[in-house]
């Protein structure tokens, strides 16, 4: 049986300045077959162990998500020792041979490149490792699923994938927030994470927000411990002593800042207070059973100023309403700079009405503020000089919460021109799946009849809200 | 885990002031050759204080060694309940940077812990532990267990510039690579033949190269190129010559004379010698 083949080490570290200055980027746009397969066979060299089946990559093809995708690719080389999965060269040689096609499966944008990430960044970024360090293996998409696999991996289970399958729900989770910290390459630690999670469904969701509050608070109690000494019990309990409550109050967890320490009370307590107050205009009590009820007005100034107050200032620049049934939910600022800023209500509720605070946002312009009562999808649409109309569905439950109103939030759009927010029912979330992208780079054409089907669902939307109208 | 005297509500061995006395560590690390190759580490502590050898005595305290390789995604943590901790880890495990730290820990809840070797300020107060807590920090130690050497022959290489014609670093590389012009190239291996030459060689060509490189080495850097063989080598001289393990731009002048043996001396002995031909 012939030997599994790998590219050089010297070549591995060469291939992405050659990707970076064009030489040889338009080899990567033939879906099936890399242009340079045949012209690089001289950078190849022997592994220690047997080739890969033809087959894997048909097989990999073919899976429904994922996970599947990378229970194959484990389960062909669960032999392999940590030198060999670190090996960039191997890694390097399968994104460019046997498993090409599949990076173009995972990553499927080459052919609209974004326009702010260039077709070479992307291609270096998804096709190409060039250093053993833990962070580039898991981010990887060979590299990391493979790992991800190895460090979740629990054999005594009944189900020895049963944690792997959570592992992959989310993929920031898993390549990034967590998946890259120090703390993960202890498997213990994996395993009881990932058990305290399950147990507490933090999976089903804000999985994203939630794996956003473990890593912190674990790193923190890895500056005085050493993490690798305890086990996974040891992790599963430091977690539920910390965010027990925050999920039997919230169903979620909260990162340090984040908590709404007496926000409840406080709610308690306005609400109170509106309840005694009668409005001026019709003599009626406040009807505190009707969720669409006006709580407060966040009134935003141009300046940054802001303050919380029951009626709205006409000298604010915006005036948003938070409701009763928008209490647990969030406030959304998007941005011209292709950002949006996610905050807990709960956050602004702990403050006091008609005062007036500072840094209400962050200095880029704002295109929307609005408040949510649970996650929602954004609609993002953007333009370029040709005339050209691009829309991308956002789901806002990937944007993390932040707790301040002038941070500049996460970047969904790397589009800068005409660009346009508009929030949409998270109900259509199934229906949208297609155009919705949680890469910054992503988006469609609105001419491209292939999504015809999703352009008849949001017509309506794009109507009310002349959303390609300039 | 990064460990400095404001961390710890109780005293910790080893790190600030909190105890009047130190402890002793001999520590010896060696490639086992073999069908499994494996690395061995061999410690051996002299903990320095009766209290704390009868917690490790009774178990209630534990020595342990935690390993961890970036470039293999390792991080395990070996123990022992007497002051001598010897491991191996096979070779297939590691690659490149591998960091130690070993410590003694509370293996259970301590309550009253106090030692007679507590400094002055500590002297009446105890404390209690919990599973986990770290009672001495005795050793911290960073290898390359793939190093080929530290020396500068060990991580520079002189090569072909095939872009353009002006000398420049590369330092992507696992070695720092001087690339030249061809014709220059052509020349240089002409002239190394000659030993007479070498000084000159080294303070035209070497030393600024090796003075770029250094201005790379720091923590910033360490995401770019930590993994690579001048990176680590450089790291390892400032260490032994300096102290720290990134240098100062004031003292890199200091370590590129350490590194290459006061070149700018030996080179003005060598044009005197000419001189005086």
């Amino acid at each position: 049986m012939s030997k599994q083949k790998k590219y050089t080490l010297d070549f591995s570290l060469d291939l992405k300045g050659m990707v970076l200055n064009g030489e040889i980027s338009q080899m990567y746009l033939n879906k099936e077959v890399f242009g340079l397969k045949k012209e690089f066979e001289k950078h190849e060299e022997d592994c220690e162990f047997a080739a890969a089946e033809d087959d894997l990559c048909l097989q990999m093809l073919k899976s429904e998500n994922e996970f599947e995708m990378g229970k194959l690719l484990f389960e062909r080389f669960d032999f392999l020792d940590r030198r060999q999965a670190s090996d960039i060269g191997f890694w390097n040689y399968l994104s460019h041979t046997q498993l090409y096609a599949v990076i173009h499966k995972l990553w499927p944008h080459i052919d609209n490149p974004p326009n702010f990430i260039t077709t070479e960044n992307y291609i270096a970024s998804h096709w190409i490792i060039d250093s053993a360090a833990h962070s580039y293996l898991m981010k990887n998409p060979l590299a990391g699923m493979w790992w991800s696999f190895f460090l979740s991996i629990d054999i005594d289970r009944k189900d020895k994938y049963e944690l792997t399958k959570i592992f992959f729900k989310n993929y920031t989770f898993r390549t990034i927030t967590f998946g890259q910290a120090k703390l993960a390459r202890n498997k213990e630690a994996v395993i009881g994470v990932l058990e305290f999670i399950v147990d507490n469904k933090l999976h089903e969701t804000n999985f994203e927000d939630n794996g956003r509050a473990i890593t912190p608070f674990l790193n923190l109690l890895g500056g005085i411990k050493p993490l690798g000494f305890f086990n996974r019990d040891w992790f599963k309990q430091k977690l539920t002593n910390k965010f027990q409550l925050d999920i039997e109050i919230y169903q979620k967890l909260f990162r340090r800042n984040e908590r709404p320490e007496s926000s409840i009370i406080k709610v308690d307590e306005d609400v109170i207070k509106s309840v005694n107050n009668t409005s001026p205009k019709n003599n009626k009590k406040t009807d505190l059973k009707n969720p669409e009820k006006v709580l407060f007005y966040l009134n935003l100034f141009g300046n940054g100023d802001y303050s919380l107050n029951h009626t709205i200032d006409k000298e604010a620049e915006w005036n948003v309403p938070i409701r009763m049934s928008q209490t647990m939910g969030y406030l959304i600022q998007c941005y011209d700079n292709g950002r949006v800023n996610k905050i807990p209500i709960s956050n602004l509720l702990g403050k006091k009405t008609d005062k007036i605070y500072q840094n209400g946002m962050s200095h880029h312009k704002l295109l929307k503020i609005q408040c949510i009562s649970d996650e929602a999808l954004l609609l993002i649409r953007s333009g370029d000089r040709n005339g050209n109309c691009f829309i991308k569905i956002h789901d806002l439950e990937h944007v993390a919460s932040h707790s301040q109103l002038s941070l500049m939030g996460n970047e969904i759009t790397k589009m800068r021109s005409k660009l346009k927010y508009q929030v949409i029912p998270s109900s259509l979330k199934n229906d949208l799946k297609r155009i919705t992208f949680k890469s910054s780079e992503a988006n469609v054409v609105v001419s491209n009849s292939y999504y015809n089907r999703e352009w008849k669902i949001l017509k309506p939307f794009m109507e009310k809200f002349k959303i390609c109208q300039d | 885990m990064k460990v400095n005297d404001y961390l710890f509500p109780h005293p910790v061995m080893g790190i600030g002031e909190g105890f009047k006395v130190r402890p002793k560590v001999e520590f010896n690390f060696d490639y086992i050759e073999g069908n499994i190759a494996s690395y061995k580490f061999d410690y051996k502590i002299d903990i320095n204080d009766h209290y704390l050898i009868s917690l490790l005595e009774s178990k209630q305290a534990i020595l342990v060694a935690e390993v961890i390789c970036s470039y293999t995604i390792f991080r395990k943590v070996f123990r022992s309940f007497t002051p001598n901790l010897v491991f191996e880890i096979p070779a297939n495990e590691l690659r490149s940077k591998v960091d130690i730290q070993v410590m003694l820990l509370a293996n259970s809840e301590i309550a009253n812990y106090n030692s007679l070797s507590f400094s002055n300020e500590y002297k009446n107060l105890s404390f209690l532990l919990e599973y986990g807590d770290l009672i001495a920090f005795l050793h911290e130690i960073r290898l390359n267990v793939d190093m080929r050497g530290t020396a500068a022959s060990d991580f520079i290489k002189i090569a072909e510039n095939k872009v353009d014609d002006y000398t420049r670093y590369d330092l992507e590389k696992d070695y720092l690579i001087l690339r030249v012009p061809k014709k220059q190239l052509d020349s240089f291996k002409q002239l190394r033949v000659n030993p007479n030459l070498e000084n000159i060689l080294i303070s035209s060509l070497i030393i600024p190269a090796l003075v770029h490189a250094l201005h790379n080495i720091s923590e910033e850097n360490e995401n770019v190129y930590g993994d690579k063989q001048w990176f680590m080598a450089l790291v390892d001289n400032c260490q032994n010559f300096l102290g720290t393990d990134y240098p100062d731009e004031s003292e890199i002048s200091v370590l590129v004379d350490q590194i290459l043996k006061n070149p700018n001396n030996r080179l003005v002995e060598d044009l005197l010698k000419f001189l005086n031909n």
